[in-house]
């Protein structure tokens, strides 16, 4: 009889174990196969040389509104950009700065959008205003580059070829709104770049070949850089990463042939705003002829003090801490 | 013996309890795990349409919470489906949320049946990524048509809303823009209410400028509860004509080097030239001097 | 008075005793730190330095416009002084020579060498720009050596014949001399050649002097920083540039005639002589820095008045003082009084001149920089100020170095008093062989 216990025993428990065991690696199996299954990657290369899986569903294509014959010396024919800054909205709240520095990768300690803490005289309330590179009409900077690697385009941007620049510093002695920025070392922008990738799509593909329009994609030792004016974003219809986060609406961006510029949801007609508001440049008598445009810091909204809190007299750039 | 066997079957028993518990605890840990590498996100849907002339497009919008930021639901796969009387669904097609939030697909074959009301669902099934979720829009045809008038000396930009039996839609919410390169102006005031006949007449004040005189102005019902959004669009050539005013194709200190202004060009060039052709003359003396050896002195 | 045979002996090349050697090795010591430290800066960048986005320019393009300056002087007392007859200074012209070639030179090296990316000097010729104030240097400084190259040279001819005959029994080093003198045997036709180079080249160099000092000036006076924005600086730098060279030329012909016995041909006469020049320049320059900063303080408009404070007492009034006081009013001052003119104390007032000098144009680069139109805000505190870093002295001592073992180079193998000339002016016939007369 106890023979033929064991036997039904071991039998039950060898059935037993056999269905947990079973149980066990279809569950396990599939735990394994869901962290497996992934949606479809597609590889990039970092500027260090690293290759970067990032899923498709991130990667965007846009659409452009370049011809075929868009060269990136002259730029968009029939257009001329302009920016208007409006000091009456501003607080000091850094988020272009933040925009713009992320978006352009920028790792030095200056960045290219300052935002100062002005007062134009004693009895005048101090405000903040916006500085970047003014896109002059008449630009010190390159009357002054000794071999053409800055230059002035037909639709109005200022911009710099990198794999030109000698590196003589010139143009930053010659610009007196002090816009420009020196790559004084190689500058760190792999982890930054990684970054963006990750979280989001909106980002150029890094095999593309170097292109001014696209500033600081990358920095190199020994150049200069500064605003681009995001070039490389108007292509896509998409206006300046500074237009786009700033929560207040202070930039205006758009066409001075079309007279009308924008803010992302506040659209005007450049010439009456300039006219209401009274809108003028900054160091206008040095007969530069800038394409940004104040309005000035009459009415405002916050005061000044609220953009103290932010207010960082020594830093403009938040490095990317390294993991 | 019974009490050996009766031991056994006792420990069996206990190795059994044990063993299987054991099963359930990694059911649940590997269960856990799974839920925490992807948590689902409820994704909020919202469906819109949008029709522009010949195009009629539905629109999807989905945003998820994470943590305390909204963030678009990329890569959230849609069905869109019309629903008939019956509850049934026709599968229109799929479309997926991009980076930015929205989604679209173009349903102009539904018009087709000219019905009095149209329904539409969109629907996500549930990923690992995302709950399931769906939206549902209930939509009446409606009609825009917008002309310009030109009436003596000035422009009129005339509109008229109807439904899907011709008859207008009266105090309606218009907006009246100028299409520009980043963002449409507004032409006279933010909004124009619709009369009696389902009209608005809007005075051009001001001509803008315009490449090669086109002005492209835009009449928008937007965001009607029953009528989704509906764009007409004039193309006309009352604008100003667009000059190119950049210098570029001048002769400026700041051009490119071979676009330098000629007095830049000449006379750094005359200048250079006449110092270093003497210099090459100077130069060639001194192969001269080495050529005058051993000569007499005399003068001949 | 001497024959031609102790002329030659005492003009003519010596090797180097233990003095020399040792100075060589202390040049080469420091043009080996300069290397390792450019080596530094090639690899890594510019950061090595202490400029920043607002002190972009430091000890490099003041330690250029430097050498500029100095290189001046070659023009001064080669060509104008001879142009005007002044047969006291021709002596010194080998001296000036060689000094305006080693100075133009390092010059040349010392803006490669304050380049972000020398790597691509090539595009100065493939994408140069003629509007560009740089080219225009580049331009006239590879002019001004060649001209002064040639200065240097066109003299030297005779003189390597006559160390050609000199050294006859050497058969290799005359051969070699013979050679450098390109034949040159004093006959009509070369005779000919030579007096018009000479002449053209003396005429030739002065415009050409004078374009290069102004266009180097006009690299801070084209911008619009206060400070630098003056139309006076063409003028200025130029007055600024004969000063240093008078009193580099001081120093040279101090130690040279100390080293090589040379008294009887520079003589207390010659350093009277420079003394008084050296007073007569100082004296114009110090006038252009009157107008230089009392205009704008007369003015003074709200930048010049940011700047000018810092000058006169704010952070660089100390160096700022020192050198207007210390580097040209009591130099002017001291050198008033004939026993200064004598030749150690000239020596001293020289050498003082000529540092006095090199911290002026510190003066005039960096402190500008640091006061531009907007406030400075949003960088690191310290780019408020400029101190050079130790590797940015290194290398602008490894090019000092360098203009001075130049200098040494050319002292070791050429006369450094013209030996033909000096003969013809003391009359000291050239013994022949058959009868000649000597055409004067």
């Amino acid at each position: 009889m106890t023979k033929i216990n064991e036997d039904c025993n071991s039998r039950r428990k060898f059935l037993d174990k056999g269905l947990k065991l079973g149980l066990l690696s279809v569950i396990g199996g599939a735990a394994v196969a869901k962290s497996l299954e992934e949606e479809e990657m597609v590889e990039l290369m970092d500027t260090d040389g690293n290759i970067v899986k990032a899923p498709v569903s991130k990667i965007e294509e846009h659409s452009s509104i370049k011809g075929d014959h868009y060269d990136t010396r002259e730029g968009f024919p029939d257009k001329k950009f302009v920016m208007v800054i409006d000091l009456a909205r501003c607080n000091n709240s850094l988020e272009c700065q933040k925009s713009c520095n992320k978006n352009h990768f920028i790792q030095g300690d200056n960045a290219w959008l300052k935002i100062y803490n002005m007062q134009d005289n004693p009895e005048s309330s101090p405000y903040w205003m916006p500085t970047l590179c003014q896109h002059c009409d008449a630009p010190a900077c390159v009357k002054v580059c000794p071999v053409d690697a800055t230059f002035k385009r037909r639709d109005g941007i200022v911009l710099i070829d990198n794999e030109r620049c000698i590196g003589c510093r010139f143009c930053m002695a010659a610009c007196p709104y002090s816009v420009r920025i020196f790559n004084w070392d190689q500058p760190d922008q792999g982890e930054i770049k990684m970054n963006m990738v990750m979280e989001h799509g909106d980002v150029m593909d890094h095999n593309a070949p170097y292109t001014p329009d696209y500033a600081g994609n990358p920095s190199l030792k020994g150049t200069v850089d500064k605003c681009d004016f995001c070039a490389h974003r108007i292509d896509q219809e998409k206006l300046p990463h500074c237009v786009d986060a700033c929560p207040n609406g202070v930039y205006f961006f758009g066409d001075l042939y079309e007279d009308s510029v924008t803010n992302g949801s506040e659209t005007f007609q450049l010439s009456k705003l300039l006219k209401d508001k009274a809108g003028y440049r900054l160091m206008e008598d040095l007969g530069l002829n800038p394409s940004v445009y104040y309005l000035p810091p009459k009415n405002r909204q916050d005061g000044f003090e609220k953009g103290l809190e932010r207010y960082n007299e020594f830093e403009s750039v938040e490095k990317v801490k390294k993991s | 013996m019974n009490q050996e066997i009766q031991k056994e079957m006792k420990q069996n028993r206990i190795r059994n309890s044990i063993s299987q518990l054991l099963c359930i605890l990694f059911i649940v840990f590997t269960n856990s795990l799974l839920q925490a590498q992807t948590k689902q996100q409820k994704a909020r849907l919202s469906v819109s349409y949008y029709k522009e002339g010949n195009l009629n497009l539905l629109k999807a919008s989905a945003i998820y919470k994470d943590e305390t930021q909204f963030k678009p639901a990329q890569g959230l796969n849609l069905n869109a489906y019309q629903v008939f009387e019956n509850d049934s669904l026709v599968l229109l097609g799929t479309m997926m949320v991009n980076a930015e939030g929205t989604a679209q697909i173009d349903v102009s074959k539904v018009f087709e049946n000219d019905l009095l009301q149209y329904d539409f669902e969109v629907e996500h099934v549930g990923s690992e990524k995302y709950k399931k979720v769906s939206g549902d829009l209930s939509l009446k045809v409606a009609h825009l048509a917008s002309e310009l008038k030109p009436v003596d000396e000035n422009y009129f930009i005339e509109a008229k809303l109807t439904d899907a039996n011709n008859e207008p839609i009266p105090d309606t919410e218009l907006k009246v823009k100028l299409q520009r390169f980043f963002s449409p102006l507004t032409v006279g005031t933010e909004l124009y209410f619709t009369d009696e006949n389902g009209t608005i007449n809007v005075p051009i004040t001001t001509i803008m400028p315009g490449m090669e005189g086109k002005l492209n102005y835009e009449v928008i019902l937007q965001d009607s509860d029953d009528y989704g959004t509906i764009k007409s669009v004039i193309q006309t050539t009352i604008g100003k004509p667009i000059k190119d005013l950049s210098t570029f194709d001048q002769r400026t200190m700041w051009s490119p080097p071979r676009k330098a202004p000629w007095v830049v060009l000449i006379v750094p060039n005359i200048l250079i030239f006449a110092v270093w052709l003497t210099l090459i003359i100077l130069v060639i003396n001194l192969f001269r001097i080495s050529k005058h050896k051993n000569k007499s002195y005399e003068k001949h | 008075m001497k024959n031609f045979e102790q002329l030659t002996d005492d003009l003519a090349p010596k090797k180097f005793g233990l003095y020399g050697k040792l100075w060589v090795g202390f040049l080469v010591i420091i043009i080996l730190g300069g290397v390792y430290a450019y080596y530094q800066q090639f690899t890594k960048g510019l950061a090595i330095t202490g400029m920043r986005d607002y002190a972009l320019w430091g000890i490099y393009i003041s330690n250029f416009v430097f050498f500029v300056a100095i290189s001046l002087v070659g023009s001064l007392i080669t060509a104008i002084l001879r142009l005007s007859g002044v047969t006291w200074a021709t002596p010194l012209t080998r001296i000036a020579e060689i000094i305006a070639v080693a100075a133009i030179i390092m010059g040349g090296l010392t803006i490669i060498i304050d380049m972000g990316r020398p790597d691509r000097i090539y595009n100065l010729f493939l994408h140069g720009r003629l509007q560009s104030p740089i080219v225009w240097d580049v331009i006239v400084v590879t002019t001004y050596l060649t001209i002064s190259i040639l200065l240097l040279v066109f003299p030297l001819l005779p003189d390597f014949h006559i160390l050609s005959k000199k050294f006859k029994n050497n058969k290799k080093l005359s051969n070699i001399y013979s050679k450098l003198s390109l034949n040159w045997d004093g006959n009509f036709y070369q005779r000919r050649i030579y007096n018009w180079s000479i002449r053209t080249l003396s005429v030739l160099i002065i415009p050409v002097a004078f374009a290069i000092h102004t266009v180097t000036a006009w690299l801070f006076a084209a911008t619009y920083r206060p400070g630098w924005d003056s139309s006076n600086f063409g003028p200025y730098f130029i007055a600024g540039a004969f000063v240093a060279g008078a009193g580099g030329v001081i120093c040279v012909m101090y130690l040279l005639r100390k080293f090589r016995h040379l008294e009887d041909y520079i003589t207390d006469y010659h350093f009277d002589k420079m003394g008084k020049l050296l007073v007569l320049l100082i004296l114009v320059y110090i006038y252009f820095n009157i107008n230089e900063y009392l205009v704008p303080l007369l003015k003074n408009t709200e930048k010049e008045a940011e700047h000018l404070k810092s000058l006169f007492v704010g952070e660089q009034s100390f160096l700022f003082w020192t050198v207007i006081f210390g580097g040209l009013v009591l130099p002017a001052t001291a050198l008033l009084f004939k026993r200064m003119r004598k030749p150690f104390p000239l020596f001293i007032i020289g050498l003082i001149v000529v540092i006095g000098a090199w911290w002026k144009r510190f003066i005039i680069v960096t402190p500008t920089l640091l006061h531009p139109f907007l406030p400075i805000q949003g960088v690191p505190e310290s780019w408020r100020h400029y101190t050079p870093t130790h590797l940015e002295w290194l290398v602008t001592w490894g090019t000092l170095a360098g203009a001075m073992l130049i200098v040494t180079i050319l002292v070791r193998y050429v006369p450094v008093i013209p030996i033909h000339e000096t003969a013809e002016e003391r009359g000291i016939v050239e013994p022949r062989n058959t009868e000649r007369n000597e055409a004067k």
